[in-house]
């Protein structure tokens, strides 16, 4: 008996969760079938029972999103690119200005998703002025999104200094991989 | 706390123990000149007894009197011979007593570059204590102007250990000393007599019973996803006694110890919500346990530094991502923005004054140290050099100020003598080193060193002589020096 329970609990939080996606994405079409069905369920006597209906039929009509999977695979896909620095530098340059505005444009796409920006610096410097520098950078990338038309709110920030290096070796190649605002998908 | 956190217990145990047996040695030294700055004096002496009635002198006390003409000796070298003490010819007693006491007692007063060690083949046999003119010239010609002569005699669990200072010259005991306590505490009773010896000639005890806390990644897992954790550490001195303070398995850095070195301070991305990462500032205390966050409200929270009368910790915070100092309550009360820059404003350190702030900003182009009152007003430059300095640490009196400088290539470690500006280096040789800090009694200075990829805990003399590396084990960071000598 528990164990039904759980399982038609499970499913309906299926058909919730694939219902809400639904409503979310970028193109709602139009699925009133479980909408339909809902009010099937009240005249039985037990709120929860009956069988669930097929939850597969909405999800096949849902188009498929970069926001689908989980949020490590999204993370893997990077749809978020990265942005470089200057040493000792928290402006954003020329040549990443494209970048993060197609970062914001992937953001429009998805409302719900939101975002940490972490800000990494080079081992050159002190580890203490480092930890202030990448907060900047953090501050100026989520700064840039925002003026791009970004809420605020989706958006965190946090600095890591020198303490998380992307990239080892004590050389050019190496410290530039490393001075950058790295995008974490934290909710979608 | 496993293995580490009893060896520490009975360490304590075994200085508690000291204290309480050799009342008349701690009460002499309560009484000594003050070491360093006022407020330091004050914090020194917490936790002591009060004064007591006059010390009553420990065996057969040497004249004191001598010891004023010694003190006049201050400016050069003293050359001291250390022969081994006198214990039972027993090879257990002697490899873990008598060894440890000769090599503590040895190490302690070669730390420091007031004394030079005479060499031991030189010795004399049978000249001791030296009770004839010949014996005493037999001293003086294997290069000793004074001799430490020592006995160990064991008492159940317990060790009694008698010292004698002697002058070669007039072939008296220009002290006289004797220490009890568990066996254990050998390196306790050496840590003591140098102390008691340092006092002799200079009037203020060595750094002997100090420690330095750091940050260490030693206990990082391979790290599969390039996660590097950093715990809170704490050791002597001299790099003995190494004891893990932090289990947050998080990346903990800049710890600051309480002036009277019961509360550590540092800055931990440790977080009970998963998910969230948000640094925060947090003490334990110095023997461990569950670690206390101070509420804030800012981001950043990095670098705290605890004012000198242990209230309020003023460290680099931000708002909306702008890098300011603040200060607050321990309790997150009473938050207040001390600088008002669009620049960076970062690492700052309290003058042992309690009337000053050192901080770094780029407000000038390059990241260089200033200065403030307490209240973030008067702001100035102090260094004028190099491209990149950070990381000031003030001296115990306040009157100098170490920091990590860069010009070209590595960073080193400069002082800057604050009356005058004039600014040395005193590390060299290749590697970077970084974050320094002062022993309270101003007579060395510790850093982080990093050298063929591997980061270290080292220290010298302030003229950069007698460089000793602490810490092995993983790479380790952020030495802080206690600030109280005793």
């Amino acid at each position: 008996m528990k164990h039904l329970h759980r399982s038609l609990g499970l499913s309906l939080t299926a058909l919730f969760v694939v219902v809400g996606l639904g409503c979310c994405a970028k193109k709602p079409t139009p699925t009133p079938a479980p909408e339909v069905k809902a009010p099937k369920v009240e005249p039985t006597p037990v709120p929860e029972p009956v069988k669930t209906p097929p939850p597969f039929k909405p999800a096949e009509t849902k188009p498929v999103t970069d926001i689908d999977a989980s949020l490590d695979e999204i993370n893997r896909k990077g749809y978020v690119k990265d942005v470089f620095f200057d040493f000792d530098d928290d402006a954003i340059r020329a040549d990443m200005r494209d970048v993060l505005e197609g970062n914001a444009a992937w953001l429009k796409k998805y409302p719900t998703v939101k975002i940490r920006v972490e800000g990494h610096c080079d081992e050159r410097g002190t580890a203490q002025y480092n930890m202030a520098l990448g907060e900047r950078r953090a501050a100026q990338v989520k700064n840039y999104l925002v003026r791009l038309g970004l809420e605020e709110g989706r958006i965190e920030t946090v600095s890591f200094g020198k303490e998380k290096p992307f990239a080892t070796g004590s050389n050019e190649e190496a410290w530039s991989q490393n001075r950058r605002g790295h995008f974490v998908v934290i909710a979608k | 706390m496993k293995v580490p956190k009893t060896a520490r217990f009975m360490r304590l145990w075994g200085i508690s123990a000291l204290a309480l047996l050799f009342w008349p040695v701690v009460s002499a030294a309560a009484g000594a000149p003050a070491a360093v700055g006022a407020p330091a004096a004050v914090g020194a002496q917490q936790g002591r007894p009060e004064t007591p009635p006059a010390p009553t002198p420990a065996a057969s006390a040497g004249p004191a009197e001598v010891s004023a003409v010694i003190t006049q000796e201050g400016g050069r070298r003293i050359p001291l011979a250390i022969p081994p003490a006198i214990a039972p010819i027993d090879p257990v007693f002697q490899a873990q007593t008598a060894d440890r006491f000769d090599k503590t007692l040895a190490s302690d007063l070669g730390f420091l570059p007031n004394f030079i060690l005479a060499d031991s083949s030189l010795f004399p046999k049978g000249a001791r204590p030296p009770a004839t003119k010949e014996q005493g010239d037999a001293w003086s010609a294997a290069g000793a102007q004074f001799l430490v002569d020592t006995q160990i005699q064991p008492n159940g669990e317990q060790v009694t250990v008698t010292a004698q200072l002697y002058d070669v010259r007039t072939l008296k005991p220009v002290l006289s000393k004797r220490y009890q306590a568990g066996s254990k505490s050998i390196r306790v009773i050496a840590h003591y007599l140098a102390n008691d010896i340092v006092r002799q000639f200079f009037g203020q005890p060595g750094p002997f019973m100090t420690s330095i806390v750091f940050t260490s990644d030693r206990d990082s897992r391979t790290p599969k996803d390039g996660r590097v954790v950093k715990e809170v550490y704490m050791m002597d001195f001299d790099g003995e006694n190494q004891t893990r303070l932090t289990y947050q398995s998080s990346l903990s850095m800049a710890p600051d110890i309480t002036r009277d070195g019961s509360k550590i301070f540092f800055q931990s991305f440790y977080s009970r919500a998963p998910g969230s990462i948000a640094p925060g500032i947090f003490s334990i205390g110095r023997e461990g346990g569950q670690p206390k966050q101070v509420p804030l409200s800012t981001g950043l929270n990095a670098s705290p530094s605890i004012s000198p009368d242990g209230k309020s910790v003023v460290f680099a915070g931000s708002i909306k991502g702008n890098p300011e100092i603040f200060s607050v309550n321990l309790d997150g009360g009473n938050l207040k923005r001390l600088t008002e820059s669009a620049s960076i404003d970062s690492t700052p350190r309290w003058a042992p004054n309690g009337r000053e702030i050192a901080f770094t900003s780029n407000r000038q182009g390059s990241p260089q140290i200033y200065l403030m009152d307490s209240e973030g007003a008067n702001v100035r430059r102090v260094t004028m050099a190099g491209n990149w300095n950070d990381e000031a640490a003030f001296s115990p009196k306040g009157d100098k100020l170490a920091f990590s400088c860069r010009n070209e290539g590595d960073f080193q470690i400069c002082v800057t003598d604050m009356a005058s500006g004039r600014t040395f280096q005193i590390s060299n040789g290749g590697g970077s080193h970084e974050n320094p800090t002062w022993s309270p009694d101003g007579s060395r200075i510790a850093w982080q060193m990093r050298k063929n990829g591997s980061t270290q805990i080292v220290s010298a003399n302030i003229d950069g002589s007698g460089l000793k590396t602490l810490t092995s084990l993983g790479n380790n960071y952020s030495p802080v020096w206690s600030k109280a000598l005793d």
